[in-house]
């Protein structure tokens, strides 16, 4: 198998079609929270479609939202709606979907905009050379960022309890039941508060990384930092 | 993140990191992965970020809180971290140090700022820094007058142990510093007081004979940290003699590296090399290496190349 064959996806609301950030509302109003998600999206976005020999998708809900997202990604990157109820049955329906074609995917998230890539490329490479069959990017909250595959396995995605700090765990669980092979990727972290906003700012400074999202962040943090003075 | 804190029983090597940058002078996070891979694949004990030759004073706060959170990242737990966090402003000493705590490194090096005469003046700043930080975080002091102009007396030394249990270690590199190793050693044992860690700086220059006198390992950046694994792996097992003659075969490249001054760029170039950074560069105020200096270098890496092979 080599890389060319391989998917990677970019799991995404569409911004303005379904709430997102809604734990950073407040500090940041339902615009600011929206214009946010929007950039995180794009600097995802090219952050995958900078990845050599790798086919990018953006796998989206609702799937009205189609020509509004087709009309902000960057050219080359396939869209492809998001299937089922729930966050389990969208992952398992993606692989099914991606694997038919890939011999390979891996499902990236959209919270972290300054995520290594080069710990994706990692990620993909064990797939590609068979020395895992699932790849995982912890986040610190406990779920991931990442999850890849090379064969289509529900049980990953059934019964998770997502949104809580033991997704990692139960997957992982999962996974040995299934006596899959497992490559952790390094840990990272998703931005659900304020501080984690003060962070994410340090680390655009100092990375250089994800040029959208850093544009917004400065403004927002200005008027965080004047709002808390007053 | 592992929530592993050093204690008294830390043994072993835990190089000082080199801090990568790009060419233009930017901090290279993904060298950075690079790096630690490299570290981790000598089977290191632990590994020491923001030393002085990791360049430390040259970064800002927010490329100080990247660098520690990247390589725990990395580490993902499989050694300690200590993270060095010395600053003459206190209150950046502890944001810092609780930064990186948090983050999940497993202690906190501090050495003193300059300045400080007499032992009573120095155990004073080290009872500020407890003060200053987390309760419970380890600490690492970092001894090393010849950058700090601050003497640490043995007597000094046994009572920081005896007033602050957090002091888990003594980062050692005085000189001449021999004497010194043992006395603390055969005192603390005669006193029937803490035995706390020592790991040794200095370049490792000294490294047989600071094992032989009670150090724990090495907290050097020396760019073949195989080398450190192995003495020390050899003199834990009872092979003096054996450790000695591995050390013996880097000791031309280990002295070339140890030049003041010059030494960072060198033991960079060396990284650069054998494929652990991308590139060598360092930051201003650096010097870098002439084209005489690359043709040494070249040499001395020829020549041990070929004893390693014999």
């Amino acid at each position: 198998m080599t890389r060319s064959t391989q998917a990677v996806a970019v799991m995404a609301k569409a911004p303005g079609w379904l709430p997102v950030k809604s734990r950073l509302q407040p500090p940041l109003s339902a615009d600011e929270a929206r214009a946010l998600a929007t950039a995180f999206l794009l600097d995802r976005l090219d952050g995958v479609t900078s990845l050599s020999a790798v086919a990018a998708v953006l796998a989206f809900a609702p799937a009205e939202a189609e020509r509004a997202l087709r009309a902000l990604a960057p050219p080359g990157v396939r869209l492809l709606a998001q299937r089922g109820e729930g966050l389990g049955e969208r992952l398992t329906h993606l692989f099914d979907d991606l694997l038919t074609e890939h011999a390979g995917a891996l499902a990236l998230d959209t919270d972290s905009p300054t995520l290594p890539m080069a710990w994706v490329e990692d990620g993909l490479d064990a797939l590609a050379d068979d020395s895992a069959d699932v790849v995982l990017g912890p986040s610190e909250d406990g779920g991931y960022w990442a999850i890849g595959l090379r064969a289509p396995c529900p049980a990953l995605f059934v019964a998770v309890p997502w949104s809580t700090d033991r997704v990692l765990e139960t997957t992982l669980a999962r996974a040995a039941a299934e006596n899959l092979r497992v490559r952790l990727l390094p840990r990272w972290f998703d931005i659900d508060t304020e501080a984690d906003l003060r962070r994410l700012g340090d680390d655009i400074a100092v990375s250089r990384r994800a040029p959208r999202t850093a544009a917004l962040l400065s403004a927002l943090t200005a008027r965080l930092a004047a709002e808390t003075a007053r | 993140m592992s929530t592993t804190r050093l204690d008294e029983t830390a043994r072993g090597v835990f190089p000082i990191s080199a801090t990568p940058f790009t060419p233009d002078g930017a901090l290279d996070l993904d060298s950075l992965d690079r790096l630690v891979d490299f570290y981790l694949a000598r089977r290191v004990h632990g590994l020491t970020l923001l030393g002085i030759m990791g360049e430390a004073p040259k970064l800002t706060p927010a490329e100080s809180r990247a660098v520690v959170r990247r390589a725990v990242a990395r580490i993902g737990g499989r050694v300690p971290i200590v993270v060095g966090v010395s600053n003459v402003d206190l209150t950046a000493l502890a944001a810092l140090a609780n930064d990186s705590m948090a983050a999940g490194a497993a202690a906190v090096m501090v050495a003193p700022p300059p300045g400080l005469v007499g032992d009573d003046a120095l155990l004073a700043y080290i009872g500020s820094v407890v003060t200053a930080i987390d309760r419970g975080t380890p600490i690492v002091y970092q001894d090393y007058p010849q950058s700090t102009g601050v003497t640490l007396t043995v007597e000094a030394f046994h009572r920081m142990v005896d007033a602050f249990p957090q002091l888990v270690m003594l980062k050692h590199e005085d000189a001449p510093g021999l004497t010194k190793l043992s006395r603390i050693r055969a005192e603390a044992a005669h006193a029937g007081r803490r035995r706390v860690s020592v790991l040794v700086g200095n370049n490792a220059i000294y490294y047989p004979q600071e094992l032989a006198r009670g150090a724990d390992g090495a907290m050097t950046g020396f760019s073949y940290p195989e080398m450190l694994v192995e003495v020390y792996e050899r003199f834990a097992a009872g092979d003096a003699d054996g450790a000695e003659d591995v050390f013996d075969v880097y000791l031309p490249l280990l002295r070339y590296e140890a030049q003041p001054g010059i030494g960072l760029a060198v033991r960079k170039e060396l990284l650069r090399r054998r494929g652990a950074l991308a590139s060598s560069a360092v930051r201003t105020p650096g010097l870098a290496l002439s084209a005489e200096d690359r043709r040494e270098l070249d040499r001395l890496v020829a020549r041990l190349e070929r004893r390693l092979k014999a």
